[in-house]
């Protein structure tokens, strides 16, 4: 380099580089941010539809079961299973739910199993002692194959089944029969899923409908929703 | 080496060019700063409208679920309005009146804090004695209730109350009555329940002039700003076209009765001031209830039909029309809500002139340097509004 070609245009050029780099990179990291609250956004709404969905499958197959005992003790299944009704399962994005450990969590809030006396015990979420649910495993599997028409749902779904706690019979794997107030009354708990963490639970209070009140409002199901709840 | 300086043509030359290249980089970096500021103004402005969009639809999806066990489990529609298009609560919007820009949500929000109360008790603050009922937590004499919540009392008529809960001692619950005082009394055997009390509205910020989304708790509880710089908030509602109907015969021991609305007294039976065997969604010919709602007509290819102000403002009225908190009978039609929320930006620079592109004047008068509000619309179906039936 001869002394004449020294200059500061090159020290300038690099500033305005690196100042310009910062920007660039300032705004690839907004943008890139921005796709991923959205996308949680998105599967966060995608994973309450799920919830609701394995919930109307529910109620669609409970009106043919005679007996809701055999729900509540686990004889009777939903058609929706994929396998026993324990262990682990990995969802299409990789991550993965252990059914075991969902119901343990339902039913005394923590992973390993619970005793009776956990079960039974009295809390600020459970507080109906022996009459405290006992959560089951009704239908477990993949939306897809809840509802195949809807491609690549990404989420798992399960739906736990558990006695009503008005019911004071101290028997929570048996419905109790009239006059008991919970007679034909279940509690419902769908969970989905999905993606990134995307996790929803709905709860529901379902009542068998008895077949004389069909009569005169054509389309009445033989099961009806008491009570809807967006919980997670 | 040739120890000479620069000539003075030399020297204006790379002067030039030096300034042009300097002038190309600021005319680059000048937009992109301006770029960087808009993006993360943007960014936002989005994130605002996903927050107004997540609190309504959780809320207004919730609406009307009730209570879970006894004769009168099922969604509050079978008795009083979930969505309400006004702000419930004392020095709120005068009950029975429609805002477009407003909203009420009401909803019991878990199945253990619910029960009677156990004597007649006034529309008024005081303290009420509670049952305990099948459903209530074990060793609890209070059924759950606990300072600081809201509590919904309502009959069969269609009354109903607000309060919030100042204190428990035993079974006995303190209540603050949040909505207009009345003379009315509710008897002995009441329904009484934990309640979520949603009110959604805007209010102009004294300080800078920008609107804000407010929520209100319905319990005597603060009003919360939740999202700043809204300037369009509206609600529209639709609502089942076909009047409610009776689905079994009063003598029936267990609910629900209609398919939705408060059930009708027995014929010789006065419980409030419509004539006996009436009530405000029943009239009676003589014998048999008979809809005092008439039928609407669905808007084109839509099962729901759109119900106007004028029609949630004319009656008839429940529990009757002298009723200090009376509601208009058509809000328990109420099926859907569809919502419209538009939001600015914070920055003055960046919004344009009023118009339709900005609710609000800014000092932006370039294109470059403008962010347009942005809107969003959505329809929410609360589950308890629609199940079936």
């Amino acid at each position: 380099m001869t002394f004449g070609e020294r200059g500061i245009a090159v020290i300038v050029a690099m500033m305005a580089l690196l100042i310009m780099s910062a920007l660039a990179a300032a705004l690839v990291l907004g943008t890139s941010s921005e796709t991923i609250i959205v996308r949680n956004f998105r599967t966060a709404g995608a994973a309450a539809y799920a919830a609701d969905a394995v919930l109307q499958y529910a109620l669609d197959e409970l009106p043919s079961i005679p007996d809701w005992s055999d729900v509540l003790d686990g004889t009777t299944h939903s058609n929706l299973t994929d396998g026993l009704p324990a262990g682990e399962r990995r969802l299409p994005d990789g991550s993965t739910v252990n059914l075991t450990e969902l119901v343990n969590i339902a039913n005394c809030a923590r992973l390993t199993p619970c005793s009776d006396a956990e079960m039974n015990q009295i809390t600020s979420e459970r507080p109906w002692g022996a009459n405290n649910p006992r959560w089951r495993l009704y239908a477990h599997g993949l939306m897809a194959d809840l509802a195949p028409a809807i491609n690549g749902s990404a989420f798992y779904v399960v739906l736990l089944v558990a006695d009503d706690p008005s019911e004071v019979d101290g028997e929570p794997s048996v419905d109790g029969s009239d006059p008991d107030p919970g007679s034909g009354v279940i509690e419902l708990r769908a969970e989905a899923f999905g993606p990134g963490g995307a996790h929803a639970v709905v709860d529901a209070t379902a009542a068998r409908v008895e077949p004389e009140e069909i009569v005169g409002v054509p389309g009445t199901p033989a099961v009806r929703l008491r009570s809807w709840r967006l919980s997670k | 080496m040739i120890a000479r300086g620069f000539t003075l043509v030399e020297l204006l030359v790379s002067t030039t060019v030096t300034l042009c290249i300097a002038a190309a980089l600021f005319a680059i970096v000048t937009p992109t700063r301006e770029v960087f500021k808009a993006e993360s103004e943007a960014s936002d402005m989005q994130q605002r409208l996903r927050i107004a969009e997540s609190l309504l639809f959780r809320d207004l999806i919730m609406a009307g679920a009730g209570v879970d066990s006894g004769a009168d489990a099922g969604p509050l529609s079978d008795v009083v309005p979930a969505v309400l298009p006004y702000r419930l609560a004392r020095g709120g919007d005068p009950p029975g009146s429609f805002k477009t820009d407003a909203v009420t949500v009401i909803f019991v929000p878990s199945l253990k804090v619910q029960t009677t109360i156990a004597h007649s008790m006034p529309s008024q603050s005081g303290a009420v004695r509670v049952n305990i009922g099948a459903g209530c937590p074990l060793n609890d004499e209070a059924c759950g209730f606990t300072q600081a919540a809201t509590a919904l009392v309502l009959e069969p008529t269609g009354a109903f109350d607000l309060f919030g809960i100042a204190g428990v001692t035993g079974s006995l619950v303190d209540v603050r009555h949040t909505i207009n005082d009345s003379p009315a009394v509710h008897p002995a055997g009441s329904r009484i329940a934990q309640a979520i009390i949603r009110s959604y509205f805007l209010r102009t910020d004294p300080q800078t002039g920008a609107t804000q989304l407010m929520r209100g708790d319905g319990g005597g509880g603060p009003l919360v700003p939740v999202v700043d710089h809204v300037v369009a908030l509206s609600f529209e509602y639709f609502g089942s076209p076909a009047p409610p109907m009776m689905r079994k015969p009063l003598a029936d021991p267990t609910g629900p009765w209609t398919t939705y609305g408060p059930t009708p007294p027995p014929p010789d039976v006065q419980t409030t001031d419509y004539p006996p065997g009436e009530n405000c969604v029943f009239t009676t010919d003589g014998s048999t209830p008979v809809p005092r709602l008439s039928a609407l007509v669905p808007d084109a290819n839509a099962t729901l039909a759109r119900l106007a102000a004028s029609e949630l403002t004319d009656g008839p009225w429940c529990p009757d029309p002298s009723h200090a908190n009376r509601f208009d009978a058509d809000l328990l039609r109420v099926r859907k809500i569809a919502v419209t929320v538009r939001v600015e930006s914070a920055i003055d620079a960046l919004r344009g002139p009023a118009g339709i592109l900005f609710a609000r004047a800014g000092s932006s008068s370039r294109g470059l340097q403008m962010l347009p509000d942005l809107e969003i619309r959505f329809a929410v179906s609360p589950r308890n509004l629609n199940l079936p039936r």
